[in-house]
């Protein structure tokens, strides 16, 4: 557990760790952090703004479906669906609520960071928790310790990006060819690398990933769709921390021996 | 059934799973559960890269296998997260159009 513990205790250090910055640098630095992840976004938010008005739902509902629901893998499962005949509701959002149920898991994650602040302040941040902003502030809080007004700017920027993508691709969803087409949204899957890579420290770490990794590639290929995300994490994550805890515990014994 | 409801009740419903851990005193966390937080997101981000390198077709594997492996090397040559992922995007879009895909 010590590896555990060492983690636990860098994390508890940068708690209380108010990064010291004017606003304006936090905003520069926001976007800079983002820029990634917003060229990769950005063509997907297109997409799915002119595939949802190819599907036939008006151009006014697909934006306030980016406003309110604000999930871009929920919401063109539903559009799918729903453009394809399927108006039971509660299949519909059972689909939500299965594809949607890692941010649970990522808003556990961000707890230890996020524990001094109020809980309505919790409560607003919640909205605008999603893949790539996680992604981008567990690794500033994880490196550099807890900042709001960060979180803030990184939340806000990455959700009027994807409200506005939404909105000029149905505005071009006549004319626009597939943005996807030329792999541009592949950044996205570059900007992950780049925030995977340097968490691979620990051997707990690296099972995790190869776990987290294959089951997602083995659950995808028996057709278990976007659940396999939350699946082969939660399974990836079990695997990980056995690994750690068994390693712990084969260490502690070696001690035991060698002090007999 | 309305479409407006739906995307109403579709905010619901996403709200909820993003709020699910308000719910959860941050002094009540077990103790085996907060040892092994910092591995929830490598397991989020592994299982997410996975499907985009190697999951998709055959043929667009090229293009993403060596556009992750050039942000990979970038990473590890210049430490610069904008510079790897510009150089893997580069390479993947270069592969893609090379391959015809």
């Amino acid at each position: 557990m010590t590896e555990a513990r060492a983690t636990s205790a860098v994390e508890d250090r940068a708690i209380p760790g108010a990064v010291p910055a004017n606003p304006r640098g936090v905003l520069v630095q926001a976007v800079r952090d983002t820029a990634p992840f917003l060229a990769g976004m950005t063509p997907f938010a297109l997409a799915f703004g002119a595939v949802a008005v190819a599907r036939g739902l008006p151009g006014t509902a697909v934006v306030g479906m980016s406003a309110a629901v604000y999930a871009g893998l929920a919401q063109l499962t539903v559009v799918n669906l729903y453009g394809s005949g399927t108006d039971q509701l509660v299949l519909l959002l059972a689909f939500v609520a299965l594809i949607n149920l890692r941010f649970s898991l990522m808003g556990l994650s961000l707890l230890p960071h996020t524990r001094s602040q109020p809980v309505w302040v919790r409560a607003g941040l919640a909205f605008g928790l999603s893949d790539e902003p996680y992604a981008v502030v567990i690794h500033r809080f994880s490196t550099r310790g807890y900042d709001l007004a960060y979180q803030c700017c990184v939340f806000l920027i990455v959700y009027l990006a994807w409200v506005a993508g939404t909105a000029l691709g149905v505005a071009l969803a006549g004319v626009m060819r597939d943005p996807l087409a030329w792999g541009i949204d592949f950044a996205a899957v570059a900007a992950f690398i780049v925030l995977l890579a340097p968490r691979l420290r620990s051997s707990a770490a690296v099972v995790t990933a190869t776990a987290s990794a294959g089951l997602a590639l083995l659950a995808r290929r028996l057709g278990l769709g976007e659940g396999s995300l939350l699946a082969a994490s939660l399974a990836g994550l079990a695997l990980g921390a056995g690994w750690r805890v068994w390693k712990a515990g084969r260490a502690s014994n070696r001690r035991d021996e060698v002090q007999l | 059934m309305s479409l407006w409801t739906l995307i109403a009740l579709m905010a619901v419903v996403t709200y909820a799973s993003r709020a699910l851990y308000l719910f959860v005193p941050a002094d009540r966390i077990p103790r085996w559960l907060a040892d092994h937080l910092d591995l929830v997101p490598v397991a989020v981000l592994s299982a997410m890269i996975a499907p985009g390198v190697v999951g998709e077709g055959a043929a667009t594997r090229v293009p993403a296998i060596t556009g992750s492996a050039t942000t990979l090397v970038l990473l590890g040559a210049t430490r610069s997260p904008g510079w790897s992922v510009g150089g893997g995007v580069l390479v993947h879009v270069i592969a893609t159009a090379a391959l015809g895909l």
